[in-house]
């Protein structure tokens, strides 16, 4: 299955991003997105940073 | 190692019985997968319940379970060469690029599935509760050959579901057997998140759901252990399914699976019992939704509430026979039952609770606040500042979750969201709050958690997806660090290929004394464990002196002499006894032995030392009047 299938797979086709959005709620949409982003990542930095595991890559480095 | 032939062996047969019981339930799935997954749960949950109805014929021998085993394989053998030949085809035509996200994502699950087996199949040491009952407990109902009361020992009279299948694993192949059986329980319930995404999401969000689900600490550190909890949550997440398959598709036959898969859970332990709760209310419920008459809705709770409550009513009534109290310990003020500390309502169980049991009916603005403040923080706490591993769940639950905000626009997403929230203030509210006991949440989260993922790397910034799944991947492997910390007692034990008695000795604390025990007492010798609750290695019989029991209580005692007799009553011919009772065990009310003037006088004119090591001594009971 390629990458494209992703999104058609799930149920009921709630597409994000389907035709006919106008531009501003698609860029709330995308600024919506980019903050889910920088939450996952920061998220789980912040986990892994609390579990040592800063220390232990830069251990690696040294 | 042989213990994995076991351990497969049994799960063919129960794959075969519950396909031939599903067979004649006429229920109908949506793949072959889905029909797999409920045949094993059918399966396994049947030889349990069989078990249990051997244990009250007083018909627990090995050869008793070895017959059962063969019974079953000849009932389901005919179903597994169906199966063989249906599954055959669609295994080949399973292709994933070995340069795909989720090909390299799959390696590292199946990495950490494997640092587990080995923990599983290591033999059981460390953690105290199997050793003191989840595991000790069916041992002694081998050696008894029926389910009999151990009024001293926590969770004597528990729903034992998963327990009955340690009495299998235990007198088939030891207590290496019943862990790989939990074990294996888990790696289920991880096909079982797949599959079920593959239905109600889609497929690669149950890959990530999978890995997510794997990487729990909770569910990674109990899973190859002999606890029940992963086994709890097998009944509880094939509850659930068999529940929505019915809600989209209103068959009869699903419901009464959902009715038996709930009951099976139910059996298995007491906090699935505000899911039953949750589940009867959805069942009333779908008949008035879809006006189908408030008939409809009570035939259809009817069913369910009588298929669940039938199969789960034994082990209640045991309960009930056995101490006055269905639920024994818990509740035992409102029961009355035999007297033990309550767990819940005046006993330890509130510690641990964020939230304990209501004073009154009406709870006040404060109570409700610090509710409230609970179910509104218990996620994150248990996400990024557990106090202990039985409520880490690990990041990703509480990072992925928001994203829903976004992406459940959908009915099923949607419901399952409504189920997670309702099941989880229960959890925080009722269950106390403890993710260990309700691990089939954490199993429904992990596919939304899933579905979110998914959705994100496949949304408007998918042209820099690889950074999210680069570091998702980095953070899996760093699981794997720390499940590698876990095992590496196993891997040692693997590689310098040394015996399990060699094993224990060394990591086993009381394992000498229970040698000496075992070896120097006579058969029917009488033990009282002072100090100690892991009980497991003694082959004798025994009792705790547990603060909670109401046996044998020393302060009730003003002389040595009273408690000479009490012994006496109670049979007790040896005591094996901890030198140094750690701190927190004194805190909970046992009496530091060697240093309290009543013990120390009782052992001057009682007893009669046998064996000792640097941590636990043997005492013989020496009565004025001669034997007990």
């Amino acid at each position: 299955m390629g990458e494209a299938a992703v999104v058609s797979a799930t149920d009921e086709g709630d597409e994000v991003g389907a035709e006919g959005a106008s531009h501003p709620r698609e860029s709330a949409a995308f600024a919506g997105e980019a903050v889910l982003w920088l939450w996952v990542l920061g998220a789980l930095g912040h986990y892994y940073h609390r579990m040592g595991f800063t220390d232990f890559i830069l251990g690696l480095f040294k | 190692m042989i213990e994995l032939l076991y351990g497969i062996a049994i799960a063919v047969i129960a794959l075969g019985l519950g396909r031939w019981l599903l067979r004649l339930a006429g229920c109908a799935f949506d793949s072959l997968a889905e029909e797999l997954s409920f045949s094993l749960g059918l399966g396994l949950g049947a030889l349990g319940l069989v078990i249990m109805a051997l244990g009250f014929s007083h018909l627990l021998y090995a050869p008793t379970l070895y017959a059962l085993m063969a019974l079953a394989g000849v009932v389901g053998c005919r179903e597994l060469i169906g199966l063989a030949g249906r599954g055959q085809g669609r295994i080949r035509g399973v292709q994933i690029p070995w340069k795909s996200f989720y090909f390299w994502l799959g390696v590292l699950i199946c990495f950490g599935v494997l640092l587990n087996l080995l923990r599983a199949l290591t033999p059981a040491h460390g953690a105290t509760d199997p050793l003191a009952y989840h595991l000790a407990l069916p041992k002694i109902y081998l050696q008894k050959h029926h389910l009999s009361f151990e009024p001293t020992i926590n969770g004597a009279l528990y729903p034992a579901n998963v327990g009955m299948l340690f009495v299998l694993g235990i007198a088939l192949h030891g207590a290496a057997l019943a862990q790989l059986l939990h074990y294996g329980m888990g790696l289920g319930c991880l096909v079982f998140i797949a599959v079920f995404c593959r239905r109600f999401l889609d497929l690669r969000a149950g890959i990530w759901a999978v890995a997510i689900f794997a990487s729990l600490p909770v569910a990674v550190f109990f899973g190859p252990l002999g606890y029940i909890d992963v086994g709890v949550c097998f009944y509880q997440f094939l509850a659930a399914w068999a529940l929505f398959n019915w809600l989209e598709k209103p068959q009869r036959a699903m419901l009464v699976l959902a009715g038996v898969m709930t009951g099976l859970a139910l059996g298995a332990k007491h906090s699935v019992l505000p899911m039953w709760g949750v589940c009867a209310i959805l069942v009333a419920g779908r008949g008035l939704v879809r006006r189908e008459g408030v008939g409809t809705g009570v035939r259809e709770l009817v069913v369910f509430a009588a298929v669940s409550l039938a199969l789960a009513a034994p082990w209640y009534i045991r309960s009930f026979v056995e101490s006055g109290n269905p639920v024994w310990p818990i509740a035992n003020h409102v029961f009355n039952g035999f007297p033990y500390y309550s767990v819940y309502g005046g006993g330890a169980g509130e510690a641990n609770a964020p939230v304990a049991a209501s004073a009154g009916w009406l709870p006040s603005f404060e109570r409700l606040s610090e509710q409230l403040y609970w179910v509104g923080m218990s996620l994150w706490k248990w996400s990024f500042s557990p106090t202990d591993l039985q409520r880490a769940i690990g990041p990703y639950i509480a990072s992925l979750l928001p994203c829903l905000l976004l992406y459940a626009r959908t009915r099923r997403p949607l419901f399952l969201l409504a189920f997670c929230a309702v099941n989880y203030a229960l959890l925080v509210l009722v269950v106390g709050g403890v993710p260990r006991y309700s691990l089939f949440l954490f199993a429904l989260l992990s596919a939304l958690a899933g579905f979110a993922a998914e959705r994100l790397v496949a949304g408007r910034m998918r042209r820099v997806r690889g950074v999210l799944q680069g570091a998702f991947l980095m953070t899996v492997a760093f699981n794997l660090v720390w499940n590698y910390g876990l095992a590496e007692a196993s891997i040692d034990y693997f590689k310098q290929g040394r015996t399990e008695g060699q094993f224990l000795l060394e990591r086993e604390g009381n394992y000498r004394v229970f040698q000496a025990v075992n070896k120097q007492l006579p058969a029917d010798s009488h033990v009282l464990l002072q100090g100690i609750v892991k009980g497991y290695y003694c082959d004798k019989t025994y009792l705790w002196d547990h603060p909670y029991q109401r046996v044998i209580n020393y302060g009730d005692y003003a002389e040595p002499r009273q408690l000479a007799e009490r012994m006496r009553e109670l049979g007790i011919s040896h005591i094996v006894r901890m030198i140094r009772v750690p701190d927190s065990r004194v805190r909970l009310g046992y009496p530091q032995y060697f240093a309290d003037e009543f013990h120390e006088s009782f052992r001057k004119q009682y007893l009669q030392l046998l064996y000792r090591d640097e941590s636990y001594v043997l005492f013989a009971v020496k009565y004025p009047e001669g034997k007990v």
